[in-house]
């Protein structure tokens, strides 16, 4: 792709653009992970006092995963509204800038938060082991390692990209055609009676979501998802913006 | 050069034209003034010259390019109107800042300048301002990027007489310094005139003119005279409005009037005076033009 | 320079008469700086197209040129030329019009005549 200088400024303005009306989310994001940690050790700490033997299971891991899923669904929902297109299309971009730029916030987005959470997670073990050392009744299920953390944040990530490009995909058809959308998703749901056409969605699912290799599943899914985040721009293409 | 060139577009909104076979083309580095009532579809063309709007049929060039979606057309344009939305929770400070990144031709300076100039602080949320500090603040925007084809859809609502005349002298004055294509559709053309060089007037979705401001102030005149001398002498006119009162009449028609005509029209003691810009076009864009009453103020 | 909006006189003749006025009455000197299409746009709030029209008019006349393809300057006999056209004007038409009021006010050649004898009495006093 060949990229002009006007490419290059709109593209530059909408990233940046995103990331500042965004940047509440970054800020109150750590703060309830973190929050969550520390309630958690406070917990724990609690607990040991009064000889009661507990250990603490992942909080943040487990918590941070879900908390940046919803996030990060609500995001994507609410880049695909009309008044946010309206929002951007303020300014001279394009379609296309427009695509791109909304796929690069997503994916910055993700990344980010699953990092920061990585983050809370490592401040979280840290934690446990201080108070394992002070309390040796305490019992430290300790199975996570870097590598295992740095794996499972990718594949984490990748999942992620592959549940909103479907998110976004859906969200573009139904807003640009409502009802086409609605019956197309109606009839997909009601065929999941017959067995066949149930085992064959599977089987097509599980093709692209369950994998063995780390390597080859993100590869598969980021591959997935950016082929449906394209595919649900589609409906972008002839869209006039109503300013 | 041809910036605006309009060949029979048209626009559809369902079962309702917006747009009817407009056709126009506006040359680069001037202030045209884009006039016609409300409902005459003067928003709709400047939304389709934003790209913002596809057009129906016919076509709209920008510098010989389609305008919708294409990117080359649209990084020099800026478009501001009254529902022009910028982040409503965002500090002024930073939508300057946010313009500086988008547009082109941005001037930040200016910008800043201007913001001072119209006492609007820059810690101000958008949210925050009322009506007229709204559209002095995208007056700001449309100025400071200062884009070479600029849409000014109704610039000046809900601002006082006397901010509207300060905004008129800094328009002409960053025009004289940075020169480019400005579209204004107003309202209040009376204001406005002396400021344009030429006026589109739209009627219905198509253009009923295009002249330059002079033709326009010379296009009408109210004639004031002894009834048995006018009436006959208007019957051969073009006429726009004709009010009897008692033994004489006021009449407005268009002027092409020849010497001899202003001699005899003098020598009868016949008062002659200008129809304004504003009122020749109302009565260029009404269905049924004769019959209007006019007041002569 | 002053401009009458609602004048049945265009804006650009106006803005040429008002240069005209200021070189009759020594505002403006021979060879000397005339205003520019943005000076004269900016203080009357026209558009510089309208400006540059009626100072274009002077030059087509002779009365302003432009010196080094940049400034507006005041030619040299512009005075001159400029009472030469306003003679022509004041005998074509102000002095017919004055006849035409005259006449709806039953005043005859001699009492003009006489009126204009005393007006000159004062202005040589």
């Amino acid at each position: 792709m060949r990229l002009d200088n006007n490419f290059k400024r709109a593209l530059k303005g909408l990233v940046i653009n995103k990331l500042v009306s965004y940047k509440h989310t970054f800020v109150v994001y750590p703060l309830i992970v973190l929050g969550i940690s520390l309630l958690g050790m406070m917990l724990t700490f609690i607990l040991n006092r009064m000889n009661i033997p507990t250990g603490s299971v992942s909080g943040v891991l487990s918590f941070g995963i879900t908390f940046t899923y919803i996030i990060m669904i609500i995001l994507t929902i609410s880049s695909s509204t009309r008044s946010e297109i309206k929002k951007r299309f303020v300014y001279p971009i394009n379609r296309k800038v427009y695509a791109a730029g909304n796929f690069i916030i997503l994916t910055i987005c993700s990344f980010m938060l699953l990092a920061g959470m990585l983050a809370a997670s490592m401040v979280e073990m840290l934690a446990a082991k201080l108070i394992a050392v002070f309390y040796p009744s305490t019992i430290l299920v300790d199975t996570v390692t870097i590598t295992s953390l740095l794996a499972g944040l990718w594949v984490t990530f990748s999942y992620a990209m592959l549940l909103l490009s479907v998110i976004y995909l859906i969200n573009m058809f139904i807003l640009r055609f409502k009802i086409r959308t609605a019956a197309i998703l109606i009839v997909f749901g009601l065929m999941f009676i017959i067995p066949w056409w149930r085992s064959f969605t599977f089987d097509i699912l599980s093709f692209f979501i369950f994998e063995q290799s780390v390597i080859i599943l993100s590869i598969k899914l980021l591959l997935t998802s950016s082929i449906v985040y394209w595919i649900g721009c589609l409906p972008l293409k002839e869209m006039e913006v109503n300013i | 050069m041809n910036v605006i060139e309009c060949r029979k577009l048209s626009k559809q909104f369902g079962s309702k034209t917006a747009l009817k076979e407009l056709s126009f083309t506006v040359n680069d580095n001037k202030i045209i003034g884009f006039i016609g009532r409300n409902g005459a579809g003067k928003t709709t063309f400047l939304k389709t010259c934003a790209g913002f709007l596809k057009p129906t049929s016919g076509e709209l060039t920008l510098w010989g390019e389609k305008v919708f979606d294409n990117l080359n057309v649209i990084s020099n344009i800026t478009f501001i109107d009254e529902e022009i939305q910028y982040e409503k929770e965002w500090e002024l400070g930073k939508i300057l800042m946010l313009g500086s990144l988008y547009y082109k031709h941005w001037d930040h300076v200016y910008a800043q300048k201007l913001l001072k100039h119209f006492e609007l602080n820059e810690k101000l949320k958008y949210s925050k301002l009322s009506r007229g500090m709204k559209t002095q603040f995208n007056i700001i925007m449309g100025l400071a990027s200062r884009s070479p084809l600029t849409l000014m859809d109704e610039p000046t609502l809900g601002l006082d007489a006397a901010v509207r005349k300060e905004f008129y002298s800094i328009l002409l004055k960053d025009y004289a310094e940075n020169p480019r294509t400005i579209l204004i559709s107003s309202h209040l053309l009376s204001e406005l005139e002396n400021l344009l060089e030429e006026i589109v007037l739209i009627h219905e979705g198509s253009a009923v003119l295009h002249k330059p401001i002079e033709e326009m102030q010379e296009y009408g005149i109210y004639l004031n005279g002894k009834k048995e001398i006018l009436l006959p002498f208007i019957e051969k006119k073009e006429v726009f409005s004709t009010e009897v009162l008692g033994n004489s009449v006021i009449a407005g028609i268009k002027n092409d009037l020849s010497q001899n005509e202003f001699s005899y029209l003098k020598e009868n003691n016949t008062d002659i005076s200008k129809i304004s810009v504003q009122d020749i076009c109302i009565y260029l864009t009404k269905s049924d033009r004769g019959e209007v009453l006019h007041e002569i103020g | 320079m002053k401009i009458e909006l609602n004048s049945l006189k265009p804006i650009y003749i106006q803005i040429a008469e008002g240069i005209e006025d200021d070189i009759l009455n020594g505002i403006l000197a021979e060879e000397e700086q005339a205003y520019s299409q943005y000076q004269i746009a900016r203080l009357f709030n026209v558009n510089p197209a309208t400006a540059a029209k009626g100072i274009n008019l002077l030059v087509a006349e002779g009365i302003l040129y432009k010196k080094r393809g940049l400034s507006m300057h005041v030619s040299i006999g512009a005075k001159e030329m400029i009472q030469e056209k306003k003679k022509k004007v004041f005998f074509s038409s102000l002095l017919r019009d004055l006849f035409l009021e005259a006449k709806k006010l039953n005043i005859t050649k001699d009492e003009i005549k006489k009126m204009i004898d005393e007006l000159g009495k004062e202005e040589q006093e």
